[in-house]
């Protein structure tokens, strides 16, 4: 069998910063290891750390107790029921107690407490299956992708050498969850191999992601997407210096990435990626529209697709976005398949949301779909049109609301007597723009 | 406490349905104590963003999610209206 370490990083390292004081590896180690001491049975892990500091710990004590971390695609209920159903032997470890579940919660603040410094780099097997990544965020068959250390460990090396910040040692901030793979890659796993210190918490608002990252040593970089980016950009306050700030899970504008270029300053990069392969190209919005692939990776295409390799990946990826290469190796993005929609960085199936909605009790006939883009800079909305005569948009949307994650709530959602279908029931694309932009106008 | 809307809230609730396009519900529609995030409303984390951000554009002032009592004044139309009024008071 063979192993790999936990870190690159020295026992000595800085690698977290948490309520303000400085975590060494050798402590985050030691207190990974008390966590791991304690976790009852030996099923998987169910980790639902909202802090990122947490969030890190969890996932290190199941590694060093060679467990599997199951990461939901998010909170709701419904979705952590299915789940501990399906792995009734896993465990849950939390910052915060989940009401209503049955299942056996474990409170993270008891390891936090340990004071002890690890002496030696635990090793983890390779082969152990790290993570399962759950995507799908509408009810449909959620899509599983599994991770194993090997996977994960060279991942982050190689996202390290691409986009790291470099051999100064970096503060990182994020406004991004540690549980998707974006935050998973960036801001748990990178601290873990190249000189990075995580800031733990999530700040929300722009006044706390700006008072969080001013009280911090340069350099220092923020980990985001453009919705958070944008909100700070346009909130009145004044920005404060950021050396890089990172941006992924949707295009970033070139407009937005020069206005933080100009007003932070700091270099802005943008990342792209997909859960199945983790970060695997990267480019500087304000100087290129090209992406550049991450050294050991391997585009091809297959018909309209392209398949994406890796020797650190189990099998080769089909990307869900249409791709159009260059020769010198550089792509562009230009488009994905239209039942798939991606919201802030949650991944649905169209025709699943809709079964969803015409499963409501009531709903004769509906459609969840994209409306054409404003391009604003703001995340962009489904919208829903439903015909079910006896309820109101109101009852609609709450039994709706307890169905969906609310990243895929449609908004507009517009009660309408029939749907424009042609003869043979299917409902032509360009007959429900029209109809939507007339239902839009008319209900104002 | 009063299910019905204040004058304030009511403006609140007006900013909460432009700057959300939350178009097809009406302003008096927002309970001023139902819940408003993670509920019946469909809004999420994203949602909170946009609105803090019209909120201080509109009103002046910042919001904050530092700590457990700022969590507090999310929850519904009126503790989030109490909260805009305490912060221009101040």
């Amino acid at each position: 069998m063979s192993y790999l370490p936990l870190m690159t990083r020295r026992l000595d390292d800085t690698v977290a910063r948490h309520q303000g004081q400085p975590i060494t590896a050798a402590r985050f180690i030691a207190q990974a290891q008390a966590l791991a001491g304690s976790l009852p049975g030996d099923g998987a892990v169910v980790n639902l750390c909202l802090d990122r500091y947490g969030f890190g710990l969890a996932l290190a004590a199941a590694l060093l107790a060679r467990r599997t971390t199951l990461l939901p695609a998010n909170r709701l209920p419904a979705t952590i029921d299915d789940l501990l159903r399906e792995h009734p032997d896993s465990v849950v470890i939390s910052d915060q107690v989940i009401d209503g579940l049955s299942h056996c919660q474990i409170d993270i603040k008891g390891a936090v407490e340990v004071s002890d410094d690890a002496d030696c780099m635990p090793q983890i097997p390779a082969d152990l299956l790290a993570a399962i990544v759950f995507t799908s965020g509408s009810t449909g068959a959620a899509s599983r992708v599994l991770k194993s250390w090997r996977t994960l460990h060279d991942s982050s090396l190689i996202n390290a050498a691409e986009y790291g910040p470099g051999p100064e040692l970096t503060y990182l901030v994020a406004t991004v969850p540690p549980q998707h793979m974006w935050g998973l890659e960036t801001t748990v796993l990178m601290p873990w191999f190249a000189a990075v210190v995580i800031v733990s918490g999530q700040p929300f608002f722009a006044t706390d992601v700006l008072a969080l990252i001013e009280q911090l040593p340069r350099p220092r970089a923020l980990v985001s997407t453009p919705v958070h980016l944008r909100n700070l950009v346009e909130s009145p306050q004044a920005l404060v210096p950021i050396d890089r700030i990172y941006s992924a899970t949707a295009p970033l504008s070139q407009t937005l990435a020069q206005r933080l270029e100009s007003d932070c300053p700091g270099r802005v990069t943008e990342v792209y990626g997909c859960s199945e392969a983790g970060c695997l190209a990267w480019r500087e919005p304000v100087r290129e529209q090209e992406w550049q692939l991450f050294r050991g990776f391997t585009l091809t295409r297959i018909g309209p697709r392209f398949r994406i390799e890796a020797d650190h990946l189990p099998e080769p990826v089909t990307l869900l976005d249409r791709l159009k290469l260059d020769q010198d190796g550089r792509f562009r993005l230009v488009g994905r398949d239209s039942d798939l929609v991606n919201i802030a960085g949650k991944r649905a199936s169209l025709a699943d949301l809709t079964q969803t909605l015409l499963d409501i009790d009531g709903v004769v006939d509906g459609i969840i779909f994209q409306p054409p883009e404003s391009n604003d800079g703001r995340v962009a909305r489904l919208a829903a049109l439903v015909v079910a005569p006896g309820l109101s948009t109101g009852e609609l949307r709450r039994a709706l609301a307890r169905r969906v994650d609310p990243a895929f709530m449609p908004r507009p959602l517009r009660l309408v007597e029939a749907l424009p279908r042609a003869d043979s029931g299917k409902l032509p694309r360009q007959s429900l723009e029209r109809f939507y932009e007339r239902v839009c106008e008319t209900t104002g | 406490m009063s299910a019905e809307q204040t004058p304030s809230e009511r403006k609140l609730a007006e900013l909460i349905i432009e700057s959300l396009n939350l178009e097809d519900l009406e302003p008096h529609e927002i309970e001023p104590e139902k819940q408003l995030f993670g509920g019946d409303y469909g809004l999420d984390s994203i949602d909170a963003l946009e609105l803090a951000l019209a909120i201080s554009k509109t009103y002046g002032v910042q919001l904050k999610a530092d700590d457990e009592k700022n969590r507090h004044v999310f929850a519904n139309l009126r503790a989030l209206n109490d909260h805009i009024e305490s912060l221009r008071a101040d």
